[in-house]
């Protein structure tokens, strides 16, 4: 999409320049009130005068350009087709959707509430404070310990300082996050808690997996083609198809899964339509409800959220050890290093630019994830995030607010919250990946 | 003895088999699954073709009490009748080796001219039949394919005539196929374009557009899903072939992709280009994308597997089953409780059929296109 330039080109004079970027101006208004009255007025006479003015005025801009200098003109017209969708289906719509949230929105716009929809489901304005001040102390911590004022001397100063600002940070932290998951909406608190569920379940369990397999074979294996070929096929398939498939493999009557216990002597289990958390499975109704974890219908979802995810990670993390130049392994085994010293001192550090991407891809997916929680649930545990909840992961939730409840003013608050903290983890994995990941 | 060596080589083809049979076991449940007939699922076989003479016999089709006999494990429903007993509405034959009859499953005792004794774990029970009962013995197997027969009866996935609307339905297939064409068509225009202007024109802002573009990958889709949605109902797009290809027309993701591809492309091709007199427009054609030929098979695959997967947008955007995708036609029928487990195997087997053919014919490009994803640039 066109719009001014801000560096003068040489060869053109000012006043000629402001010009031209006047013309380039008119045709992108032209085209936008084309667009405009084409497609949401349906006003066609106006809309081909604002086409023709368009038209015009590019033409006149491609003519009073030098031919050297056309190439600018050309590089905004080239954007113009990608930035007219990206601006209408992606850019647009986060402010517009800022505005929804703002507002009491069914299936019309209603009242305007301000911060309401926010409050109602963060909780209230005290604890919000609270986490956002213990956020900012953090961030203070941080920049403290940046600083280059500390010399050896005041080290005990720099640590007391520093700890001080943390211990304060976290305190604020615990002080808000409790009042804010009470007096919040708790059906969106606990969807953020399945969602981090999600998460702590299915990201280190399938990068683990699938790096084993990877290093497995990038050995010299018969078949690496196949092996990689069949692995990937999780990722190809359809996850409607996909999904439907392991909620008949969890199906408590006869299902593979519980035919597996019943060949090894255990009693069978519910899977998809169990509530109960695995601590309480595992260790009897009389833990605490914090050790409960995630329901054991929830256990089933990721045991199939690692399936799907295995060929991909194992494919990218194959190309990362075809990144690694063999020349290191081969000068640390002349060194006399062994295999496990190979993989922990060559292999992991090298490949943590790649174990930072994958990480990142499946946090971000894990709070965008829905069709096979949505497919799986109404499949297998009667009702959509069921049972009881266990599976209405924040993408879940954002959905039934929105589409079955037709709350579109406070689905969008949500989804702005669930963007903020896709947002915060991307940017503190940013500043850790500078700290731990290696590039070569 | 054997050597470290070789236990080192079985741990690795062990771990690797078991991973690849992990990977696959799901794939071979449904497929064997959706040649099963109902008696098999109901009696729990592994193996779908227990009958094999029935599958290539012509079937005896409608069948009658005479083809059961004592020992048949059968499932029942019914309704008691004026004088108590009940009367047998279906009749299924279940084959089961496993003597563990539950809930309606029975097995036959004995025979008695329209009265059959059946025992089931609960105990003994006089069945009648009667004119009205429904039957199907082991000789009811019409075919191998009778379950995807079933699917593509039941439900539009191939163009059909609508008794009912009066008009031709182009089916799910023909408007997944339709709509991932016109998406990759977008997709590739878009991307082309744009990617040519970051990598090889200069002009002012070009970083921070190029910025602005890598910014919308952030972006969640559920942020975006409610207004797009309220946009295109406003504009009258709701079950609309419109709504499901527009919004997908342009691809940050695709962009990015193709920018590192044409950029690796050497500036002395473009000045050997530029003194025989040829545009940006020209080269961009007959020189950069046809030495991009790897990474636009990427993004076509990625496009169409991408628009052929798709469930959540138009779950929301399209109601009217003429205009529905696969994946929402799959949807509705594999939550649906009432379907068969063997018929929603065969619509699921349907549905990743065409995705599975062009994979396996393109996997290496395939494979190679992700792995460049994952690194660096």
């Amino acid at each position: 999409m066109t719009t001014t330039m801000k560096t003068p080109p040489s060869g053109v004079t000012k006043p000629r320049l402001a010009f031209l970027i006047a013309l380039g101006l008119i045709a992108l208004a032209g085209y936008g009130v084309f667009l405009y009255l084409f497609l949401l007025k349906h006003n066609n006479t106006p809309a081909l005068i604002a086409a023709i003015v368009a038209l015009g005025s590019l033409f006149a801009v491609w003519h009073l350009t030098p031919p050297k200098r056309r190439e600018v003109i050309l590089g905004y017209l080239y954007l113009t087709p990608a930035m007219t969708f990206l601006f209408t289906f992606s850019f647009f719509p986060v402010a517009y959707a800022l505005y929804i949230s703002l507002h009491k929105w069914r299936i019309k716009k209603q009242a305007f509430l301000g911060m309401d929809n926010y409050l109602r489901a963060l909780g209230q304005p005290g604890g919000i404070t609270s986490f956002l001040v213990g956020g900012l102390v953090l961030l203070a911590a941080w920049w403290v310990n940046k600083q280059d004022l500390w010399t050896e001397r005041n080290k005990p100063g720099r640590l007391a300082l520093v700890g001080l600002l943390i211990i304060g940070g976290l305190a604020l932290w615990v002080l808000g996050i409790p009042i804010m998951a009470e007096t919040g909406d708790p059906d969106m608190w606990n969807s953020l808690k399945v969602t981090i569920y999600y998460v702590i379940g299915s990201v280190p369990i399938q990068l683990a997996i699938s790096l084993v397999l990877a290093y497995m074979l990038f050995q010299k294996v018969r078949g690496k083609a196949t092996f990689r070929m069949i692995y990937f096929l999780p990722y190809v398939t359809s996850m409607v198809a996909s999904s439907a498939v392991w909620a008949k493999l969890f199906n408590p009557r006869g299902g593979f899964f519980n035919r597996v216990l019943e060949l090894v002597g255990l009693p069978a289990l519910r899977w998809l339509q169990e509530p109960k958390g695995v601590g309480v499975l595992l260790f009897g109704p009389d833990i605490p409800d914090w050790a409960a974890g995630p329901s054991l219908a929830q256990v089933a979802v990721l045991i199939f959220v690692v399936w799907s995810w295995i060929g991909y990670d194992t494919t990218i993390f194959l190309a990362g050890l075809g990144n690694i130049p063999p020349e290191l392994y081969e000068a640390a085994e002349i060194d006399g290093a062994n295999g496990w010293q190979l993989f922990r001192y060559i292999t992991l550090p090298l490949l943590s630019p790649t174990t930072f991407f994958l990480t990142l891809v499946a946090v971000i997916g894990s709070f965008k994830a829905f069709v096979h929680i949505f497919v799986m649930t109404s499949a297998g545990a009667g009702g959509v995030g069921g049972p009881i909840g266990t599976n209405m992961t924040a993408g879940l939730f954002i959905y039934e607010t929105f589409y079955t409840n037709v709350r579109n003013g406070y689905a969008s608050a949500i989804a702005f919250i669930l963007f903020a903290i896709i947002l915060g983890i991307t940017l503190f994995q940013n500043y850790y990946s500078k700290k731990w990941v290696f590039y070569s | 003895m054997i050597s470290r060596r070789a236990w080192s080589r079985g741990l690795i083809y062990f771990v690797l088999i078991v991973g690849a049979v992990a990977s696959m076991y799901p794939f071979i449940w449904m497929i064997l699954t959706s040649f099963k007939s109902y008696g098999e699922v109901a009696g729990r076989k592994e193996w779908p073709f227990t009958f094999t003479s029935a599958y290539f016999s012509a079937g005896t089709d409608p069948t009658t009490l005479d083809d059961f006999k004592v020992g048949d494990f059968v499932y029942i429903e019914g309704s008691p009748g004026p004088d108590g007993i009940q009367i047998a509405s279906k009749i299924y034959y279940v084959p089961s080796d496993n003597p563990r009859p539950k809930g309606r499953e029975f097995q036959i005792t004995e025979i008695r001219g329209s009265e059959i004794d059946v025992e089931s774990e609960f105990g003994h029970a006089v069945v009648r039949v009667d004119e009205n009962t429904f039957f199907r013995s082991r000789h009811t197997i019409p075919s191998l394919l009778y379950n995807f027969k079933v699917v593509l009866q039941d439900m539009p996935f191939l163009p059909q005539y609508n008794e009912r609307e009066g008009r031709w339905w182009p089916g799910y297939f023909a408007n997944s196929i339709f709509v991932a064409f016109i998406s990759v068509g977008g997709v590739l225009f878009t991307s082309i374009l744009a990617a040519y202007a970051f990598a090889r024109l200069k002009f002012p802002g070009r970083d921070t557009f190029f910025l602005l573009f890598q910014a919308t990958m952030m972006i969640p889709g559920q942020v975006t899903m409610i207004p797009n949605f309220l946009m295109v109902n406003d504009l009258g797009w709701r079950d609309t072939y419109l709504a499901l290809t527009l919004p997908f027309f342009a691809s940050a993701f695709h962009t990015f992709l193709l920018r590192q591809f044409f950029s690796q492309i050497p500036n002395e091709l473009h000045d050997a280009a530029l003194i025989d007199g040829c545009g940006h427009l020209r080269f961009l054609w007959q020189i950069v994308l046809p030495l991009s030929r790897a990474a636009l098979i990427t993004a076509v695959l990625l496009t169409f597997l991408g628009s052929w997967n798709a469930l959540l947008w138009p779950m929301i955007v399209i109601n009217k089953t003429r205009l529905m995708p696969v994946q929402v036609g799959l949807k509705s029928f594999v939550v649906d409780e009432g379907v068969q487990t063997q018929q929603q195997m065969a619509a699921s087997l349907l549905t990743i059929l065409p995705t599975l053919i062009l994979y396996f014919f393109t996997q290496k490009t395939f494979t190679e296109g992700i792995s460049t994803t994952g690194l660096k640039g």
